[in-house]
């Protein structure tokens, strides 16, 4: 078992890739790096009927780490700034791409990149706890990991423009009936649930 | 009709004046230079598109249509222009929010639809009753509806004709608020507040342009897009502790 900020396990033809930074499981510059490196490597060798994403301990992910984000942003050599956030976005779109199901089990927080990470899944289950929001206006900062494109073409225009625009959060049930989640289920079976999911989508192929 | 431009406290209001409905005697309502320039005015936080009385536009004027409807060529490139109009309010890079009382049909709707936003009257009254009359909505409200409602809903309200009242229309997410009529002005205010209240203007510009990035423009070319304003988001002006 390493002690990388993700974790890749198969089980049952099922793919579970793991945030493994608890409590947080924050994306800071060694989780993106480590996605890459997941993507580039691991990812294409994959051959499963399905993936599931999820977090370690009580949260999804609490999103990116602000104040390292900061610094790169501000860093002075030309390309190294957007670099970094091009090659967050394709590794997050890689997931988007896939040609099995792919489905995020989100339990606590799920903010900012973190709910990129889930949008970018074909599929969301949420537990009753969960709390989804884009809150990076908040900081001064927008959504820069396909929030602001997903999102809309997820819940609609005019509320992906309300929740980026005020940064807010919403919990389980409001995020079921905007369609930001597929479904709401105690935490305990999110996983049995994701897995029931990727048997009922495969089971004819 | 006369369309009223106002900038107040950094509320821009566009009003459609035609009373007493309101009803618009021509697909393109308005001058595409000096709505365009009205939107892009840097000192706004927010536009307002309002009917000048009690009601927001009933649609076209029926009569004019008719008369309009016997040059076919001139009045089909007329919709296509006027069409082009609403995409100003659709892709303007601040919210732009309906404030609706009274008669918000057919076109009156068409054109709400193409707002960000709809805050509805108490007392309003929306539909798309054109197959009623034999037509079908021609101002974009087939498409428009897409957005705001799911596709069956939007089928069963153009073909249904039906009108709604505000509560109504609220259940089916053609409006986002229902206030009292009295209220409307300072809702809508309060409405605009909770969205860029404290927020840079070019924050809101750059979200509001990437958010319209996600239907114009194909995802990965939305999203290069996207970090790029991104970037200049942060170069900006960047608080690490939430205030």
């Amino acid at each position: 078992m390493t002690n990388d900020p993700i974790q890749l396990y198969e089980s049952n033809g099922i793919a579970r890739l793991m945030l493994c930074r608890p409590p947080r499981n924050e994306m800071d510059g060694a989780f993106f790096q480590c996605f890459a490196r997941f993507r580039a490597s691991v990812l294409p060798g994959l051959r499963v009927r399905g993936l599931i994403v999820s977090g370690q301990g009580r949260h999804f992910s609490s999103g990116a780490n602000v104040a390292e984000l900061k610094t790169q942003v501000t860093a002075n050599e030309e390309g190294a700034r957007t670099a970094f956030l091009d090659d967050n976005i394709a590794s997050f779109d890689a997931l988007a791409c896939l040609p099995y199901p792919v489905v995020a089990t989100v339990g606590g927080c799920c903010l900012g990149s973190g709910l990129e990470l889930a949008l970018a899944c074909n599929y969301r289950i949420a537990a009753r706890n969960a709390l989804l929001g884009l809150p990076e206006v908040q900081f001064g900062l927008m959504p820069g990991c396909g929030g602001t494109v997903r999102l809309p073409r997820l819940i609609g225009r005019g509320k992906a423009m309300e929740m980026i625009l005020t940064g807010r959060s919403v919990l389980a049930d409001e995020a079921l009936s905007l369609g930001l989640v597929d479904a709401v289920v105690e935490r305990r079976a999110l996983a049995s649930t994701a897995e029931l999911l990727i048997d009922r989508l495969t089971a004819a192929a | 009709m006369e369309v009223l431009y106002n900038v107040e406290d950094g509320i821009g209001r566009i009003t459609l004046s035609n009373p007493p409905h309101n009803t618009l005697t021509h697909p393109v309502f308005a001058g595409r230079a000096q709505m365009k320039a009205f939107l892009d005015d840097p000192s706004l936080r927010a536009v307002v598109v309002r009917g000048a009385g009690r009601h927001f536009c009933a649609g076209a004027d029926l009569e004019c249509l008719g008369d309009q409807l016997a040059d076919p060529d001139a009045i089909h490139a007329a919709l296509d222009e006027g069409k082009r109009l609403l995409d100003l309010f659709r892709y303007a890079t601040v919210p732009v929010i309906a404030a609706v009382r009274g008669s918000c049909l057919g076109a009156g709707l068409e054109l709400a639809l193409a707002c960000h936003f709809r805050v509805a009257s108490a007392h309003a009254l929306i539909g798309l009753p054109e197959t009623g009359h034999g037509a079908m909505p021609g101002f974009g409200g087939t498409l428009l509806a897409q957005d705001t409602i799911p596709r069956a809903g939007v089928m069963s309200l153009v073909l249904s004709g039906r009108e709604f009242g505000a509560e109504e229309a609220l259940g089916l997410g053609l409006v986002d608020r229902v206030v009292a009529t009295k209220d409307l002005d300072t809702e809508v205010e309060r409405f605009i507040d909770a969205l860029v209240d404290n927020r840079p203007p070019s924050l809101v510009r750059a979200v509001m342009e990437s958010i319209h990035n996600a239907d114009r423009m194909p995802r990965e070319e939305a999203l290069q897009r996207e970090t790029a304003l991104f970037m200049e988001v942060a170069r900006e002006g960047f608080q690490p502790d939430t205030p």
